[in-house]
């Protein structure tokens, strides 16, 4: 028993384990609101596009990330899916975007899923997690995440095609909905 | 003796000994197409319509639904349950990003030979509205950098910024939302478009479809117990069709049997009689059946139940010979029957000749089956009745069916017929419309057809109902065919290709100007920020712009896209061997001008078949009236000019009256309704020539009108509309053919004496 126990606890004992408790979310937490920016580098552009929102997790793991400047917009993300609304539909990205699920891993806190397709590295600010999968390689060069007081500051995907998108999120709060519903299909 | 042995291995040996070599599950076809009547279309017509027909009614149509899992996984668990079904292929699940992503592959390789051109077009229609200082080139440069710009804003930019460099001017982005089928379902409920390898017409395909949905079910509910669920297709609505109507006929046939025996033992009060008549009507089922398998191999269930009108003549044949008999013999009685008996047979075989006419695979098979049944009848009556009466023993028919009708004073016995004839064919002239529609040939499922049309409607929302068909040999065949569908009635095919003509202006200003649009976009590009050397691919494929929409890079792009193309989605662009289908939405209303016709099918078959029908009807028509004419020729030769008025006079009124009883309902006259007209002719022929030929009020008439009447009431009594409505015509004709037999038999038995023995 003691030997199977050191066995799991060095096997896990990675680069994420100490932001566990900034990673994962508290399993009775309600619905919890983040305020986010984001900035996002093309390859063919000179200059940065910047974006503000909050984003939204619900007790059953569903981010709704709500975007208000430069104008409204909502995503949805779930595990392997993401859907975009527009003019009042839900629609799926037309091509695939596997970081989409690696995002959602990572906002999710699933860090199981997280140590299956990625390798974390050390930072000091934090850790990177470079693609383990030739399909994740295609779409994602490695994700950096910066956590500072215990919560998750920033996040950097460097796409595979030079695209950067840049998240800055500020403190965790549980949301005040007022009945409106983010979540909505 | 030797002849009943003849005639005992030729009427009952040889269709027994055939039929016990019959499989007989594969002798009866329920198939309801072949119920329906062949459209009258070319045969590149029917090849696109058999080929459309095959891919639309090929899928099963699934909804899974009440689960508490999350989506994701169940519809893992549905791709992988429907996987293990070797009856089923890879599915089609509405709104799931890898179906999007896999059209978006096939397109983007095609994308400037099937999108840029019509996009071009688009844009040169806003430009001329615009009506800006700058020109085309220089305008549609800025426009495009302004909405590149603006989609960067998007977040699905971040997944297409990859193919942005290749492709700046968003051809692809504008075409998926165009796609409905591939857009995210609103709804929490899983639809998926399973096909299958089996023919869903085929018998017995819906209990192995259903098998295999059992199975993917319960494999679901493993993962969520709550799960539901629903399927449909055509291998539903055919299996339910196919399943309710063997019931009915089977049903039809016993009730029809069990009400002419129960009549004539009723009748005739000794069950000696029924054997009498039931020997003519074991040789006409046999003859019949055999007659059938022996022309076309495989009998539908629908010629079983119209074919089993013969029973009901047969039995009549035995009953003529049987009430005549009297105090002597059945050989004696024989010449007494032979010719109005062999008229009979000969005018009503005529009659049921003229189903050979019909559209329809199945009452063709009628055509065949009922002569064959009636000869078979015709021959039993003369050589094995004679045989069996030691073992019919004794027997009187009931004095009141051969007691003479009150007699009427000539004139009444004129004017009754004179007059209701005369309102009979005013109304009929005055009222009477022809129409047919292709459903009242189908047995009734409303509720398993609105199940379908509702998981129809929930997987393609606002489809509409109306769509066209354009057919042709090759991809450019069917671009020129959609190009002179567009031009001639403005609609826009969904397949973009379609929508340029090379020789447009919007198109020949884009390549007269490319090296200028070239660099004023290049230009504009820097101007928004953007790198213009990242947008290299796409400048190279610029430059070669002109054989964008060149013949190879066309059939390319077809070919491609045909073959890749998810099942939902096919219509759009369908590949099948030599033969090219696209199909497009037309608004409600429109009609199809004669100049498309060549190339063009409505999708929906009810107007064709609907034609096709009236065209039958028409036809029969026509040929009805020569073949009165040789019925008339017939009478005539055989009775003479006095009796063969008499005789034809019968099945005239009682024709008459028995279509205006139809027009009295409401009822529009259709093509089965004619053929019911047709045979109603020949069976009050028949009683026309007894009655001619008689001196005494005719028992058999009697016997036999009854046994035919509620024969046919029992047929007006089937689901399937245009056969209730020929078993109404025969029966109400019947009727009247028998009146009209009792007023004919009213004359001076000294006459008809005279007339007899000449």
């Amino acid at each position: 028993m003691f030997v199977v126990s050191s066995i799991s606890t060095w096997a896990e004992n990675d680069a994420l384990t100490p932001y566990v408790s900034a990673l994962e979310w508290p399993a009775d937490a309600p619905v919890m609101m983040i305020a986010f920016s984001e900035e996002r580098q093309f390859p063919f552009r000179k200059f940065p596009k910047r974006f503000a929102g909050t984003m939204y997790r619900s007790p059953k793991g569903e981010l709704a990330i709500c975007y208000n400047s430069p104008r409204a917009m909502r995503i949805l993300l779930n595990k392997d899916e993401i859907l975009i609304e527009r003019d009042g539909r839900l629609s799926p990205l037309p091509a695939s975007s596997v970081d989409a699920g690696a995002m959602y891993d990572l906002l999710d806190g699933n860090l199981e899923m997280l140590r299956a397709n990625w390798q974390p590295e050390a930072r000091d600010d934090g850790f990177r997690l470079r693609p383990k999968a030739d399909s994740l390689r295609d779409a994602v060069k490695w994700i950096d995440v910066s956590i500072v007081d215990n919560q998750v500051r920033s996040v950097a995907v460097h796409q595979s095609n030079q695209a950067i998108r840049r998240y800055e999120f500020a403190d965790s709060r549980p949301a005040d909905l007022a009945g409106w519903d983010p979540f909505s299909r | 003796m030797k002849n009943l042995w003849i005639a005992l291995i030729l009427l009952l040996g040889f269709p027994i000994g055939y039929l016990l070599t019959v499989n007989w599950p594969t002798a009866f076809n329920s198939n309801i197409l072949e119920l329906l009547p062949d459209a009258n279309d070319s045969a590149a017509a029917r090849e696109a319509r058999q080929q459309i027909r095959a891919h639309l009614s090929n899928p099963v149509l699934v909804k899974v639904s009440g689960f508490d899992a999350p989506r994701e996984n169940m519809v893992r668990q549905l791709r992988t349950a429907i996987d293990s079904q070797p009856e089923f292929g890879a599915p089609f699940i509405v709104g799931d990003p890898s179906e999007a992503a896999s059209v978006f592959e096939t397109l983007q390789s095609n994308q400037e030979t099937i999108l840029a051109a019509s996009w071009i077009d688009s844009q040169f229609q806003r430009f001329e509205e615009a009506q800006p200082e700058t020109s085309f080139p220089e305008w549609l440069a800025r426009e495009s950098a302004d909405n590149l710009d603006t989609f960067l804003e998007q977040p699905m930019s971040v997944a297409y910024s990859e193919h942005i460099p290749a492709d700046p001017l968003l051809l692809l982005p504008g075409l998926f939302a165009k796609l409905p089928q591939l857009e995210a379902t609103q709804s929490e409920a899983i639809y998926a478009w399973i096909p299958t390898t089996h023919d869903p017409m085929s018998a017995g395909s819906k209990a192995v479809i259903e098998e295999s949905l059992d199975l993917v079910l319960e494999a679901l509910k493993r993962a969520d117990e709550k799960t539901v669920l629903k399927a449909s297709g055509v291998y539903r609505l055919a299996g339910v069709s196919a399943e309710r109507t063997q019931q009915e006929v089977s049903q039809l046939n016993i009730a029809m049997v069990v009400g002419i025996f129960g009549l004539l033992l009723l009748l005739a009060g000794r069950p000696g009689f029924l054997l009498l008549t039931f020997i003519p009507l074991l040789v006409a089922a046999l003859w019949s059946i055999v007659g059938g398998l022996l022309a076309f191999g495989q009998i539908h269930v629908i010629a079983l139940a119209v074919a089993s009108v013969v029973l009901g003549l047969a039995v009549d044949y035995g009953v003529h010979l049987s009430t005549q008999r009297g105090s002597s013999s059945l050989e004696a009685t024989w010449p007494k029957v032979r010719l109005p008996l062999i008229t009979s047979c000969i005018s009503t075989c005529f009659g049921f000749f003229f189903l050979l006419l019909s559209p329809s695979a199945a009452l063709r098979q009628v055509g065949i089956m009922a002569p064959a049944g009636l000869v078979g009848a015709l021959l039993a009556v003369r050589w094995l009745l004679p045989h069996l009466e030691r073992w019919a023993g004794a027997y009187r028919i009931r004095p009141f069916l051969e007691r003479p009708a009150p007699r009427l004073p000539m004139k009444v016995r004129l004017v009754i017929p004179l007059s209701t004839g005369a309102i009979a064919c005013i109304i009929i002239v005055g009222l009477g419309s022809f129409d047919d529609d292709v459903r009242s040939f189908q047995i009734p499922i409303q509720e398993e057809l609105e199940g379908y049309q509702q998981l129809v409607s929930e997987i393609s929302p606002g489809a509409t109902t109306n769509r066209w068909l354009c057919f042709a040999s090759s991809p450019a065949d069917l671009i020129d065919n959609l190009k002179q569908t567009r031009d001639q009635l403005g609609i826009d095919p969904l397949l973009p290709i379609a929508a340029i003509d090379p020789q447009a202006k919007s198109w020949q200003t884009f390549i007269a100007e490319q090296e200028t649009f070239t660099d004023a976009f290049r230009t504009e590009l820097e101007a928004h920020g953007f790198e213009s050397t990242a947008f290299q691919p796409f400048f190279d494929k610029l430059s070669n712009a002109s054989r964008w929409q060149s013949p190879e890079s066309v059939e390319k792009a077809l070919t491609e896209l045909a073959s890749e193309l998810p099942p939902p989605l096919a219509p759009v662009l369908l590949n099948k061997g030599t033969t090219w289908l696209s199909v497009y939405e037309v608004p409600d209303g429109t009609t199809l001008p004669d100049s498309l016709r060549d190339f063009t099918l409505e999708l929906s078959e009810r107007n064709s078949l609907n034609s096709a029908l009236m065209t039958a009807r028409n036809a029969i028509i026509n040929s009805m009236l020569w073949g009165v004419i040789g019925m008339m020729a017939c009478v005539f030769s055989l009775y003479g000019l006095s009796r063969g008025t008499q005789a034809l006079a019968v099945p005239f009124w009682s024709v008459s009256l028995g279509l205006a009883t139809i027009v009295i309902t409401g009822q529009h006259i259709g093509l089965l309704a004619i053929i019911g007209v047709v045979l109603a002719f020949c069976l009050a022929l028949d009683y026309g020539a007894f009655a001619a030929s008689s001196r005494e009020p005719p028992a058999s008439i009697r016997i036999s009108s009854i046994t035919t009447v509620c024969t046919f009431l029992i047929l007006s009594l089937c689901s399937i509309p245009a056969i209730a409505q020929l078993g109404k015509v025969v029966a109400s004709s019947v009727f009247f053919a028998w009146i009209g037999a009792e007023l004919l038999c009213m004359q001076s038995p000294i006459k008809l004496s005279k007339t007899a023995h000449e």
